[in-house]
């Protein structure tokens, strides 16, 4: 009997902890939304630099890639059917409504935002957010707000360049190594593609991601334990947390817009 | 009546269901070289802290430049600590700026002063704790000693009122032990700050306080001068100055079990 009110208490005390954490997370970056101060566009330069710039060589070479391996899998099983020209239909598809903002979010993850988890995490463990804090800087409006603000802007950014280039580098191979005909695969992406229906949409859903990920990757550095090794800790908790909720929310996203 | 700069009036503060510290009462006068002295654990960081505003406490009334510090001061605290100097353990230098940058932080945050004014009176600062001739270089090119002095050319760069050092010499070398003691006296002495450092370095803080709290399990058991401190009969004080391994904290940390108890269960 004891047993199970131990159990029942260590539940409760669970719920309640989460229930707190997630209160905490909401209040904390509503705080810091409506916080700025005078330093506030050279550090939302500084953010747009490490989370635009900083990723994009990695996400121009890597849609690059998907775009090609995607056309030679297209090709495959499309010609099968003899529909191997609509191959360009099948990339920007794929890449718009799916593959962009998921694929993109997920490099942005790994090479922007554990960058994010790891100096805000070295600052607190150095102490230098608490210096911030006793020479009158709000840290939230020095540190937080920018790089939450900044995200707004490198997202439709990046997301665009990394659909851009992968449905480029599709047509470099279908045109070019799989004999697909030039004007049939533009052609069947200007038709087929809308714009509210698929690319707003694309952009939306991955501004979502982006910002959930600059979320998780800020609370993580910001309230990071003073251990040695929690900074390993709090940038792979970063990579693993905001991934994971990347493609849970994904999925949620895309369930309401099949509907 | 004599003027306070900080007045705690009952002030306790637990951590979960424990207290950390309890019914704490004191004033710090200004002008004056105060230590907050005590055993690792006592509470004197915490202390530090609820001075400072970083805490909040459970009970009790704090005034801070006469200011109540409580829940509802809000992003106010900003305002207050425009008038401190605060220099942690670690001196909290920020990597990316050079020494000279580093000073001019705050001096750019809260004046309007054109660039130039600024270098020159970050300099001056830097000129008072010895390190004119590092302006250029990074943190991690200094000595520990040195960054803590760069710190302490930082928490001094506004000429606050008073200035909170948390474990100034600990870690250091007696060369930077003395320099940084010889700094603290100094720049109480010239620039009138009221000087707030919590210590366990016997020698070094009794040599330059002018008033001593002594803090034990979350209570103060001594509050006075630094003269009377030494000749203080109080057990907890003499273990504590004289470094006696057994006293009031014991050697042996308490448990509910006796040595064959816990050797049973182990078995």
């Amino acid at each position: 009997m004891s047993e199970m009110i131990d159990k029942i208490e260590c539940l409760g005390r669970k719920t309640h902890e989460t229930v707190w954490r997630i209160g905490h997370f909401v209040c904390f970056f509503y705080q810091s939304l409506m916080y700025h101060d005078k330093k506030f566009f050279s550090q939302f330069k500084y953010s747009l630099v490490q989370q635009g710039t900083h990723s994009l060589g990695l996400i121009v070479l890597s849609a690059a890639f998907i775009g090609m391996v995607l056309a030679l899998q297209g090709y495959v099983i499309l010609a099968r059917f003899g529909a191997e020209q609509a191959l360009g239909q099948l990339i920007a598809m794929s890449m718009i409504r799916e593959l962009g903002p998921v694929m993109c979010s997920l490099f942005f993850i790994g090479r922007s935002c554990s960058t994010i988890t790891a100096e805000l995490a070295l600052m607190r463990i150095t102490m230098q957010i608490d210096s911030l804090e006793v020479i009158g800087v709000n840290p939230l409006a020095r540190l937080i707000a920018p790089r939450l603000w900044a995200v707004l802007f490198v997202a439709p950014l990046l997301i665009s360049v990394f659909i851009s280039v992968a449905i480029l580098g599709g047509s470099l191979v279908s045109i070019s190594v799989l004999g697909v005909d030039y004007g049939a695969f533009w052609s069947n992406i200007a038709t087929t593609v809308h714009f509210y229906d698929d690319i707003v949409k694309s952009l939306l859903k991955g501004l979502i991601f982006f910002f959930n990920a600059v979320a998780v990757a800020i609370y993580q550095g910001y309230f990071v334990a003073p251990q040695v090794e929690a900074v390993a800790k709090a940038t792979t908790r970063t990579v693993v947390l905001s991934s994971a909720l990347t493609l849970a929310l994904d999925y949620i996203l895309t369930s309401f817009t099949v509907n | 009546m004599t003027m306070s700069l900080i007045k705690f009036e009952q002030v306790s503060f637990k951590r979960s269901d424990r207290y950390i510290l309890k019914d704490i009462s004191l004033t710090i006068e200004p002008g004056v070289i105060t230590a907050i002295m005590g055993a690792s654990g006592s509470g004197k960081s915490t202390l530090l802290n609820l001075m400072v505003g970083r805490l909040t406490a459970d009970n009790g009334r704090i005034t801070l430049l006469d200011q109540e510090l409580n829940s509802r001061i809000g992003s106010g605290i900003y305002q207050l600590w425009r008038r401190m100097g605060f220099l942690f353990q670690s001196a909290a230098l920020f990597n990316d700026l050079t020494v000279l940058e580093n000073v001019m932080f705050p001096i750019d945050e809260h004046t309007t002063l054109p660039e130039i004014m600024q270098e020159i009176v970050a300099i001056m600062k830097l000129e008072a704790v010895g390190l004119r001739a590092a302006a250029s270089y990074y943190p991690h090119q200094l000595s520990g000693g040195m960054q803590r002095r760069v710190a302490l050319a930082r928490a001094i760069a506004l000429d606050p009122e008073i200035v909170f050092y948390d474990e100034p010499f600990a870690g250091q070398d007696p060369i930077s032990m003395g320099v940084l003691v010889r700094l603290i006296k100094q720049f109480n002495q010239d620039l009138g700050i009221t000087s707030i450092l919590v210590s366990h370095d016997v020698g070094e803080t009794l040599a330059i306080a002018d008033k001593v709290i002594f803090l034990h399990e979350g209570k103060i058991r001594f509050d006075g001068t630094a003269h009377d401190f030494v000749r203080c009969q109080d057990p907890g004080v003499v273990q504590f100055v004289q470094a006696l391994a057994d006293g009031p904290v014991k050697f042996n940390m308490p448990s509910a079990h006796t040595i064959g108890e816990q050797l049973i269960c182990l078995k």
